[in-house]
């Protein structure tokens, strides 16, 4: 079941925002999706595998996410936390739903946003904000579904050894879509000889570190 | 062939001509300074010596100089005027008299006359001298051509030392038949300054004066500084064309002209003349004429934007007010010159005003005749109906003059009828009538300069004895201490209402930067406030009701409703009108005033407010001033509470204190964010200095709270620091202030 998630230091605003999405979901008779509300996470790294652990394929955030005193150490904004999961979801649907859509700070991340919309905004026409944001999240497990089944049958005939040049270089698009860690290497031969190239590389570096001490030394 | 006769000329004639045709010796002077400027003189340089041992006026220009023949065949040929043939000097400037009398000017002056003079003569220079005798005209019996005029065989003459030719003349006239007072030097400089028109830029053209009368008047004469006046026409007239086109400025309108072109025969109904000379309804006879006009109301908004005090300026348009005549550029005395009984008014402004002293709120209004300066420029080629008249100063009245003061006459109507208008604009505008404070500032300057005046004024007649005093003096007194009084009194005023117009807007400021701050806060609560409110309306309309939701959205309505309306009521409470008066009010109720109103602003944040210890005092305080202070501080800690995510706490203190024997009290206000570095210490009062940034580095603080709590701190005496707050680990404000 797909989930809708809500980041937001502001248990209040937060869980109003959901019982809105809520609605508009009953309202659109889209009862296969959940909305999940939570706090902003302490380590700003933790999201990527939360969001893929738990099927959420909407992420709506607010800009300021430090304001109540949680007692968590929280030191990142709705703006930081966009630029960190970029870096690993590069079509994840993220939302920002805030009281100042203008500030400089959103506004310089405005690239990375499907959608900087102002809190007041989203409320008037929650049910059509509701509907895009669903066509994006269904975009989205669409494409993942299925390059998620190609991954899988491209690594099975590589693994196997029957894969053709043309499947390894879609294999490796593939992983630059999806922004899986990859190898560039495509035989076995070709690794060893940049293994041993790297080998030798930290031999030279430690082969003047010691020339270091010993000229230090005398 | 019959017999012939011929008319003998006596030499007291001369006497006649000269000396007793010029009105005084100012005029006297100021037609040798005029010939010089003829004599396209660049510098002329005029000394009067009458005390110690000297007794002389000199005249010296830089101008063409006068060969021999010059001297015969010209100066020495009483009525002639080479004026008359040849009209404009070599440098193109247009002469300025006629009669070939002004020379006898100098008989005026003294007794005694020689005068030297270098002018080219072919390739070379020629200097000669003559010294004549006034006083060898006034005999019985005496005919003009046997009075001796002396040759000088040696003559030698000193040029201005700023000359720009080596050619000139110098006059020096000795035993001077007039004892120069300090009111005829300055007289005399005033006259000079507007020889030429304030309008054009006549720096060719400079005179310098030296006395040993009136020191402070010597120097180089300049014209009078040009300060903006509120309303500015310039009307040009050619005589070619039967239009008349103007343009009108004013200082409310910038350099935005008002711009038209109009036929005399509509303009000449504008005329309104109380005396109802007449002139020509279709054309005029008068010649091409520009008619330039600038009113300088009286009030203190003339000051506005000049470096000149309002009694200055006052003076600068009492020296120039008036619409004079300017033939080529030199003035035709007596037209708009004020110290003329005669001509003065030509116009008739004063008897206009008088007939109908509308103000400026009514269409029929009519300018006051000490507003005005003006200038009406005319040529001798350009009008040549208009003519000198015999009497050496002043013009004929004929048609084409009575014409020139009906075209002047329309200009002034036009100004009138623009200066009515702006005023209807500036009145639907709902244009405050009240003086600005920058006026009242200029008032209150100009009024304890007078006040000043009216004591020295007082000091003098007190030293006095009694018994000397006048009816009129002991009145005059009476009236000089009552005309203090008010003055002193309208500075007081106009003092506290500056003060409290600063407090205002202290107070105006505070609640913007403390809305820039807690701005976020509050947008958020208005939209949540209103958007439970519809969920829950919403979820009440569907099946099943779910009764959780409904509730936690209704209970949140109305936690934030309570928030948003303590928000509107801690804006507009801030500048209250009482809050702005004096009084003796109890500082720790004002304090937790101030808290109460905040606590819905700091508790979503989860600030904790700490004011256990705040003691029960009094002071004699404007309430706006410390609701000021403490808004700014409480600003700032909510803002440096937030930089930690944890114990979020502002701790505020209350508790008396001597400075230097002088009773008082502490304000201090701390928080549990981070403290101010040393470094920072005085930088941070600094106006636009801030230490608020957002993630980026980028400020976001206005700078301006700190700095305007130091402005009311300083005002009420008080002192401040920062310092760490050892409990909370955070800044620490401490504010003290006198008890009175």
């Amino acid at each position: 079941m797909p989930n809708i998630a809500i980041v937001d230091d502001r248990r209040d605003f937060r869980r109003t925002l959901k019982h809105k999405i809520e609605l508009s979901l009953r309202k659109l008779n889209q009862s296969i999706w959940s909305v999940i509300d939570i706090d902003p996470f302490p380590i700003i790294g933790d999201y990527v595998s939360w969001i893929q652990d738990n099927d959420i394929a909407i992420l709506i955030l607010d800009e300021k996410l430090q304001e109540v005193a949680t007692g968590s150490k929280v030191d990142y904004s709705g703006s930081l936390l966009i630029e960190k999961i970029r870096e690993t979801l590069k079509e994840f649907p993220v939302f920002a739903i805030t009281s100042y859509p203008n500030e400089p700070d959103l506004q310089s991340k405005f690239p990375l946003f499907d959608e900087i919309l102002e809190r007041d905004a989203f409320f008037n026409k929650s049910d059509e904000y509701i509907s895009r944001f669903l066509r994006a999240g269904q975009r989205f497990l669409i494409t993942h579904y299925e390059q998620l089944k190609r991954l899988s049958e491209l690594s099975e005939k590589i693994a196997l050894g029957t894969s053709s040049n043309e499947e390894k270089n879609e294999l490796k698009l593939l992983q630059i879509l999806m922004a899986l860690p990859y190898s560039h290497l495509p035989t076995r031969e070709q690794w060893l000889k940049e293994y041993e190239d790297k080998l030798n590389e930290l031999d030279a570096i430690s082969l003047k570190i010691e020339q270091f001490l010993a000229a230090k030394k005398s | 062939m019959p017999l012939i006769k011929n008319f003998k000329v006596d030499a007291r004639t001369i006497i006649h001509l000269g000396r007793e045709s010029i009105k005084d010796h100012a005029t006297a002077l100021l037609e040798l300074v005029k010939n010089s400027y003829d004599a396209d003189a660049s510098v002329v340089e005029i000394e009067i010596y009458k005390k110690e041992t000297l007794d002389k006026i000199r005249i010296a220009d830089d101008g063409l100089g006068m060969t021999e023949s010059d001297i015969d065949d010209h100066w020495l040929r009483i009525g002639f005027s080479e004026k008359r043939n040849v009209k404009f000097s070599p440098k193109g400037r247009r002469k300025t008299g006629e009669k070939g009398i002004g020379r006898l000017s100098t008989d005026r002056l003294g007794e005694d006359l020689q005068i030297v003079s270098i002018a080219n003569q072919g390739n070379r220079t020629d200097i000669n001298g003559i010294r004549i005798c006034w006083e060898l005209f006034n005999q019985d019996n005496q005919d003009l051509s046997g009075v001796p005029i002396e040759v000088i065989e040696t003559p030698l003459a000193a040029l201005p030392l700023a000359k720009k030719t080596d050619t000139g003349t110098e006059l020096i006239i000795s035993k001077l038949r007039h004892n120069w007072t300090k009111e005829n030097i300055e007289a005399l400089r005033n006259e000079l300054s507007i020889l030429t028109p304030p309008f054009s830029d006549t720096k060719d053209f400079e005179i310098f004066l030296q006395n040993d009368v009136s020191p402070e008047f010597n120097g180089k004469i300049s014209p009078p500084d040009f300060v903006l006046p509120e309303i500015e026409l310039i009307m040009v007239f050619n005589s070619s064309s039967s239009d008349i086109k103007y343009d009108i400025k004013d200082k409310f309108n910038g350099d935005k002209l008002k711009s038209g072109t109009i036929k005399w025969a509509e303009l000449s109904h504008k005329v309104i003349d109380p005396f109802d000379l007449p002139f020509a309804s279709e054309n005029l006879s008068c010649g091409s004429v520009i008619i330039k006009l600038l009113l300088y109301p009286r009030t203190k908004a003339l000051a506005e934007g000049t470096n000149f005090s309002l009694s200055e300026l006052r003076e600068y348009v009492d020296k120039n007010v008036g619409v004079k005549i300017y033939r080529d550029n030199i003035s035709v005395k007596p037209y708009g010159y004020v110290g003329s009984i005669i001509g003065n008014d030509w116009l008739g402004l004063a008897e206009r005003h008088s007939r109908n002293p509308a103000g400026i709120d009514r269409p029929e209004y009519r300018v006051v005749a000490n507003q005005l300066v003006g200038a009406v420029f005319i040529g001798r080629d350009d009008n040549p109906n208009i003519l000198d008249s015999a009497a050496r100063e002043g013009l004929v009245e004929n048609d084409a003059f009575f014409d020139l003061r009906a075209i002047t006459l329309s200009a002034i109507a036009l100004l009138e009828n623009h200066r009515y208008s702006i005023y209807q604009v500036q009145k639907k505008r709902g244009a405050n009538t009240n003086p600005s404070h920058s006026e009242t500032a200029v008032i209150f300057k100009a009024e304890v300069k007078s006040a000043k005046e009216d004591v020295d004024k007082l000091k003098q007649l007190i030293k006095a004895p009694m018994h000397l005093f006048t009816e009129n003096e002991l009145k005059k007194t009476v009236d000089d201490i009552a005309q203090f009084v008010e003055a002193s009194e309208k500075a007081s005023f106009s003092f506290t209402d500056l003060l409290n117009h600063n407090r205002v807007l202290a107070g105006l400021a505070t609640i913007g930067i403390a809305s820039a701050v807690f701005g976020h806060e509050t947008q958020g609560a208005i939209t949540e406030f209103r958007e439970s409110a519809i969920i829950a309306r919403e979820y009440l309309s569907i099946e099943p009701i779910e009764l959780n939701i409904i509730i936690d959205e209704l209970e949140k309505s109305i936690k934030y409703g309570e928030q948003v309306a303590a928000w509107g009521k801690f804006a507009l409470s801030r500048v209250q009108r009482e809050k702005r008066k004096k009084e003796k009010r109890n500082i720790k109720e004002i304090i937790e005033g101030i808290l109460n109103e905040l606590t819905e602003v700091f508790k979503p944040v989860d600030i904790e407010i700490k004011n256990d210890n705040l003691i029960s005092l009094e002071a004699q305080v404007y309430p706006m001033d410390i609701e000021s202070i403490l808004v700014n501080l409480l600003t700032n800690a909510y803002t440096a509470c937030l930089q930690k995510n944890h114990h979020r706490v502002i701790k505020v203190e209350l508790f008396t204190g001597e400075q230097n024997g002088v009773k008082g009290y502490y304000i201090t206000i701390a928080n549990s964010g981070h403290p101010i570095e040393s470094s920072f210490k005085d930088w941070i009062w600094e106006p636009l200095n801030t230490l608020k940034k957002d993630s980026t580095g980028r400020e976001t603080g206005t700078g301006l709270g700190l700095t305007i709590i130091k402005s009311i701190v300083e005002d009420l005496n008080g002192t401040k620091e920062i310092l760490i707050d050892e409990e909370l680990g955070g800044a620490k404000f401490k504010i003290w202030l006198p008890l009175t």
